[in-house]
């Protein structure tokens, strides 16, 4: 045994192999003898090869151009149910590197452990870790930005990174207690939903900041068909007492959300919104008090067709103080590096994440509430950098989409947003934002009677920043995205994917800068004038549903035209086997 | 529903057509930022000649540039070398001088040299300023020493070290402080010396306010760079009982501890009344334990140092009160 435990790390990742033969073994036996216990879970393994070239290689001598990576992993679902109505479950991931032989590279990981049940028939709860949203202006994971009708062959991937980030849609993944209830009844209303929850968001450092946590309440009221409505309040809150600083925040948030709808003989018409207030009480070290608190509005009238035809027109308020933590924190974490190839150049200059990067590196994404408004690139979304909760923001959207009803051969829609500033930043002008995007999916198999699948997507996206002002005051930043993927299954159950997506800016901006309490304080000059274009090809095999392997290419092409010393290109082979179960 | 599509556009539509300027905006002037230099008013001064003493006596300096620009101004005392600088980020440029300094020693009645600069060598401007009088620190002045070492101040000093003496020019304040230093070697204390209110301020008790928080205590001090382990400490007497004396064991004596004087040049030593601490044990240590600065009526220094380290030295000068913050030199 000496001769194979090289260090403790191995000793310890050998004692958890062993650990997890152990409760899989008595587990099974468990299996065996009841249907109390069941596994689920997911495997996966990738090996990835990279070359770094380009304009900003030429005279680097110190940075690696190439590199191999991969690794091995198993995520094992122990779902447990004592009794009727309780449920217990945890998933555990083992992950091995490559190259780590001998449990070196190998890492253990509880990623879930929740409790669940009913009492006395009525009350839910949940205690561990769970995912959960409420409305798009209390609770809400956005969407990131550059991903509008992703083509087949990014998606696969991408959906690596929602589920190695915990994410599920717009829900955050908290650890905490839940509480829910409901009612039904037969007059006044059809059903009532209450929930209550508190989450730990982040812990404590004795010395720098206390213990913090999310909090709320969520009530929803179906009174019939015709109407439904809400209220809600979430508060992220620091506990004072868990630290020696008298740094501490408090941001609280409540909103009343409604839905009036009319359904009528081949079509559906209703008006929604949600209304709300923000207030946030930020205490100093010095005990100094700040307190700044906002409103926010926003309305929908909406039509729905048998004919397959969703229209939308929105109008919304987000006042300038209006502060929602839950609901403006971002996807996307931008002040984080690429983990391959993060710096380049003989000065060790940072490496920028490029659409390669979005696409195929887990690391850069958030998996916190932030109570800072956090940093966001104007090149890739400008006009709602924090999505619909954007403060300083009133606009107006329309929206369209179509679904062919008969043989389901196209889903198509378009959307338009034109937004303002409420209070000019750095000037009296005010900025104005249009954002016009649109999509469609043609189901080609449908339409030309071919008994396989074939498929080909379209996205786009335009977005344009304008300020009237003098030399330096003045704006214009245009970004516009293009999106195109094919699937064709050539063989059954085997597939040719290609997709594109070409991303182009240029124009001028100013960079925000903002203090403690998420005020305007400076300005940074943003100048850009770049184009990025991903390229992918690949062959998938899919065994079922929940497997699948998959051989892609993908070649990235980063042309910044200001600085062309610093275009490079990025290319990966991957080969990737997933599955679920 | 159609009418109610139409209203919501109509009003959307409005709200979008009449938010074209805000008449405020968040952060900095970014036009003045990121401005180009351009001089739009040259830098002026209000006048030449100035008496501090007048109430409410300043200076006015302006300037104007169309963007904003690190700008910094430097009134120099052409006899005592003090200075007043004022520094900052701005596109307007508008700064009363109310006559203080930046350092010590304060500036005295002199010829000054008015220095504007707005850095990156882009301007400079000079003019000349003559301060008539000093302006008059508010408080309660305890001693400025401009008469003199009083001999009616009760004092004790070793032999052979020269402590009780005046000390002429280069003082902190004015031209005259307490010149004090000698090396003892077979005690700590150089010398002590007292300053009753009776004496300096001619009351019985000095003349504060009973808010404990809003007195500060300031002196200046002067030692010497090679001999730093010379030490001040200053004890304040507390009259609990209002009857006019000192009784060691039934009132306070407050101290700052020990302060270290170890720079040749004038520094300014300020200690909120609050932050004082009461004597542990002996004498006083027994009184009521209150702060209670209207009931003061008497301080004390004393100038100490380790025997075997050698010679001491720790000069004074302008000792004053002052309420509601620390003194503005």
């Amino acid at each position: 045994m000496e001769l194979y435990i090289k260090n403790k790390k191995s000793a310890k990742s050998t004692s958890f192999i062993l650990l997890i033969l152990f409760v899989m073994s008595s587990l099974n036996t468990l299996q065996a003898q009841s249907k109390r216990v069941s596994f689920s879970g997911a495997a996966r393994s990738v090996m990835y090869y990279d070359n770094l070239g380009g304009e900003i290689m030429n005279g680097d001598t110190t940075s690696a151009d190439k590199s191999f990576n991969g690794y091995a992993l198993l995520d094992l679902g122990v779902n447990v149910n004592p009794n009727k109505t309780t449920h217990i479950e945890t998933v555990l991931r083992l992950r091995s590197t490559l190259g780590g032989f001998w449990g070196a590279g190998v890492n253990l990981e509880v990623r879930k452990l929740l409790v669940e049940g009913i009492i006395a028939k009525k009350l839910k709860y949940k205690f561990g870790d769970f995912n959960f949203n409420l409305t798009p202006y209390t609770f809400n994971y956005n969407q990131e930005e550059l991903s509008i009708n992703e083509p087949g062959i990014f998606q696969d991937y991408k959906e690596i990174l929602y589920y190695d980030n915990l994410i599920s849609d717009t829900a955050w993944r908290q650890q905490g207690l839940m509480l829910d209830f409901g009612l039904e009844a037969e007059k006044a209303f059809k059903s009532m939903d209450f929930k209550a929850f508190i989450t730990r968001t982040r812990s404590a450092n004795i010395a720098a900041f206390p213990d913090r946590f999310f909090s709320g309440f969520h009530w929803k009221m179906n009174q019939s068909k015709y109407f439904s409505m809400g209220v809600t309040l979430v508060d992220l809150f620091d506990l004072a007492a868990t630290s020696k600083t008298d740094y501490k925040l408090n941001n609280l948030v409540t909103t009343l959300n409604f839905d009036v709808k009319y359904p009528m003989e081949k079509m559906t018409v209703g008006l929604k919104g949600e209304a709300g207030l923000s207030r946030s009480d930020y205490t100093n070290a010095d005990k100094t008090v700040k307190n700044l608190s906002d409103y926010f509005y926003d309305a929908t009238l909406y039509a729905k067709t048998d004919l397959g035809i969703k229209a939308a027109v929105s109008f919304n308020q987000v006042g300038v103080n209006f502060t929602s933590a839950g609901s403006q924190s971002k996807r996307m974490n931008w002040d984080a590096q690429p983990t391959i190839f993060n710096e380049v150049t003989n000065d060790v200059v940072s490496r920028n994440a490029s659409l390669i990067d979005i696409y195929y590196d887990e690391t850069l994404y958030n998996q916190q509430i932030q109570q800072q408004l956090q940093t966001y690139l104007p090149k890739y979304s400008n006009a709602l950098p924090y999505g619909p909760a954007t403060p300083n923001r009133r606009g107006l959207n329309v929206k369209v989409d179509y679904t062919e009803a008969k043989k389901e051969f196209i889903e198509t829609g378009i959307s338009y947003s034109y937004l303002t500033e409420i209070v000019g930043s750095g000037s009296f002008n005010l900025k104005q934002f249009t954002i016009l995007n649109g999509y469609a999916n043609f189901h080609l198999d449908k339409l030309i009677k071919y008994d396989k699948k074939l498929l080909v997507t379209l996205g786009g996206q335009l977005e344009r920043t304008t300020r009237n002002g003098l030399k330096f005051s003045a704006i214009q930043l245009n970004s516009n995205l293009i999106e195109a993927g094919f699937e064709i299954e050539i063989f059954k159950k085997f597939d040719l994917l290609a997709g594109v997506k070409w991303f182009m800016a240029d124009g001028n901006e100013f960079l925000e800068i903002r203090n403690n309490y998420n005020e305007l304080v400076d300005f940074r000059q943003y100048n850009v004038d770049e184009r990025n274009v991903l390229y992918a090809g690949g062959l998938k095999y899919r065994f079922n549903e929940d497997i699948f392997v998959t051989a892609q290419y993908i070649h990235n092409d980063i042309n910044i035209f200001a600085a062309s010393t610093n275009s490079y290109t990025f290319n990966r082979a991957m080969l990737l086997f997933n599955m679920k179960f | 529903m159609k009418k109610l599509s139409i209203y919501l556009i109509l009003v959307s539509a409005v709200l979008l057509l009449t938010c074209k300027k805000s008449d405020e905006y968040l952060g900095p002037d970014v036009d003045k930022v990121f401005g180009a230099y351009e001089l739009i008013d040259s830098f002026k001064i209000s006048q030449n000649a100035i008496d501090f003493r007048q109430e409410g006596a300043s200076v006015n300096f302006s300037a104007k540039f169309a963007a904003y620009e690190d700008w910094n101004l430097k009134i120099t005392g052409l006899q005592s070398g003090s200075y007043k600088e004022y520094s900052g980020t701005g596109d307007v440029v508008n700064i009363n001088w109310f006559g203080t300094s930046s350092a010590l020693p304060v500036l005295q009645r002199e010829n000054c040299s008015v220095v504007f600069t707005v850095l990156g060598e882009k301007y400079t401007a000079a003019e000349s300023l003559f301060i008539d009088s000093t302006r008059v620190s508010s408080g309660v002045l305890i001693m400025d020493f401009e008469s003199g070492v009083p001999t009616s101040l009760p004092n004790f000093y070793q032999s052979g070290v020269n402590f009780f003496a005046d000390g002429l020019g280069s003082a902190g304040e004015g031209n005259s402080f307490f010149n004090a230093g000698g090396e003892v070697p077979w005690d700590y204390l150089i010398g002590l010396i007292e300053f009753p209110a009776l004496n300096t301020v001619g009351q019985s008790h000095y003349p504060l306010s009973t808010n404990q928080h809003n007195v500060h205590f300031n002196a200046m001090m002067r030692g010497d760079e090679n001999l730093p382990n010379s030490f001040g400490i200053f004890n304040f007497y507390e009259d609990d009982d209002g009857d006019g004396l000192w009784e060691s064991d039934s009132e306070d004596m407050w101290s700052t501890g020990n302060i270290f004087i170890n720079k040749s040049t004038w520094e300014l030593y300020t200690r909120p009344y609050d932050s004082l601490t009461l004597a542990t044990s002996g004498e006083g240590a027994n009184g009521n334990g209150i702060l209670e600065p209207e009931k003061l009526m008497n301080v004390e220094y004393l100038l100490l140092i380790d025997p075997v380290q050698g010679e001491a030295r720790g000069d004074l000068d302008y000792l004053i009160f002052t309420e509601g913050g620390p003194l503005q030199p």
